[in-house]
């Protein structure tokens, strides 16, 4: 756990992971083509407020990386229904945007996977060179789950490991009106590896 | 210049296809995996070939290796998510001719695929 580092290894801990997500946030502007920040950072499991998805039966899109190498984790990125169509409306050719056939529905979805392959892969990097390890992602896969199982689902994601880190980013962009969970878990090996570092 | 698409992404094939297809490149095929973008390299033989690095079969950078034990001269652009440097080493080391990381300036694709278009 975080709280097994120092003081020293805690800074460059955050340190890594505040780069980490820092790149994240570029690679979803550039996506975007719209300003993002990182609002917040947590790294407690802190329960997700439900209340942004607009309340607890509403759809949330929940697209899972999972992180394949010499460190095991795995990434979540969580959007509401309503800032999926925000995002469909603005990034998606009109014809496609608006239309509900099978075709248009599969460019929709691999639209959203692609937003977290790219942000997931940025901090995957990040990570990877800094401490040298061989880590990828790999293809990602989206669940639309009703805002009460999200708690939920993040618990039990987590308990396939047995000691876990961590950390969770909340993005805002302001001009897409758009607020994303951007959580992430990792085994302990990560402590591991950055007390090697110090 | 014929070019062969290859990413598990349906979204970015059709975004990869429609791009070139307003530049003026061909796209001759699409691959969603690992063995079909080897079989569709074989047997359409393109000039360029942009190959993501992670499949949900094999690597891309397996791909190019398969490839370079038969004969192959297209050009590759690796095109991931994958951004570390040892994997940019690694495809570069195996014959790639470029790496872009995702997500990338449009322009940036263009402006290569003419550099390869005009070399050949």
């Amino acid at each position: 756990m975080m709280a097994d580092l120092n003081d020293s290894e805690m800074k460059v801990a955050t340190k890594l992971i505040f780069d980490g997500l820092s790149m994240a946030k570029s690679s979803m502007e550039q996506i975007l083509q719209s300003p993002i920040n990182i609002e917040q950072i947590d790294y407690v499991n802190a329960e997700l407020d439900l209340n942004r998805f607009g309340g607890p039966n509403q759809d949330v899109h929940l697209i899972k990386t999972e992180l394949m190498g010499e460190l095991k984790g795995t990434s979540h990125l969580i959007f509401s229904e309503r800032e999926v169509a925000k995002l469909y409306e603005a990034c998606l050719p009109e014809k496609i945007a608006k239309d509900d056939s099978k075709e248009s529905m599969i460019m929709k979805l691999g639209f959203l996977t692609e937003i977290d392959n790219m942000v997931s892969a940025a901090v995957i990097t990040e990570f990877s060179n800094f401490l040298d390890v061989e880590i990828y992602g790999n293809v990602p896969s989206l669940k639309v789950l009703k805002a009460t199982e999200l708690n939920e689902f993040i618990v039990k994601e987590s308990s396939e490991f047995e000691s876990i880190i961590h950390f969770k980013a909340v993005f805002h962009g302001k001009e897409l009106d758009i607020c994303p969970d951007f959580i992430w878990v990792f085994h302990n090996k990560f402590v591991d590896k950055i007390k090697k570092l110090v | 210049m014929r070019v062969l698409i290859v990413d598990d992404s349906t979204y970015i094939r059709s975004s990869l296809r429609t791009l070139l297809g307003e530049e003026g490149f061909e796209v001759v095929g699409e691959a969603k995996n690992g063995e079909m973008a080897i079989d569709l390299a074989m047997e359409l033989k393109p000039d360029v070939i942009t190959l993501d690095n992670i499949l949900p079969d094999m690597t891309g950078l397996d791909v190019l290796k398969t490839l370079n034990t038969g004969e192959f001269d297209s050009s590759v652009i690796m095109i991931s998510a994958v951004g570390q440097q040892s994997a940019i080493v690694d495809a570069m080391n195996n014959g790639a001719k470029h790496y872009l990381v995702k997500p990338f300036d449009n322009s940036e694709l263009i402006a290569i695929l003419r550099q390869l278009d005009e070399e050949s």
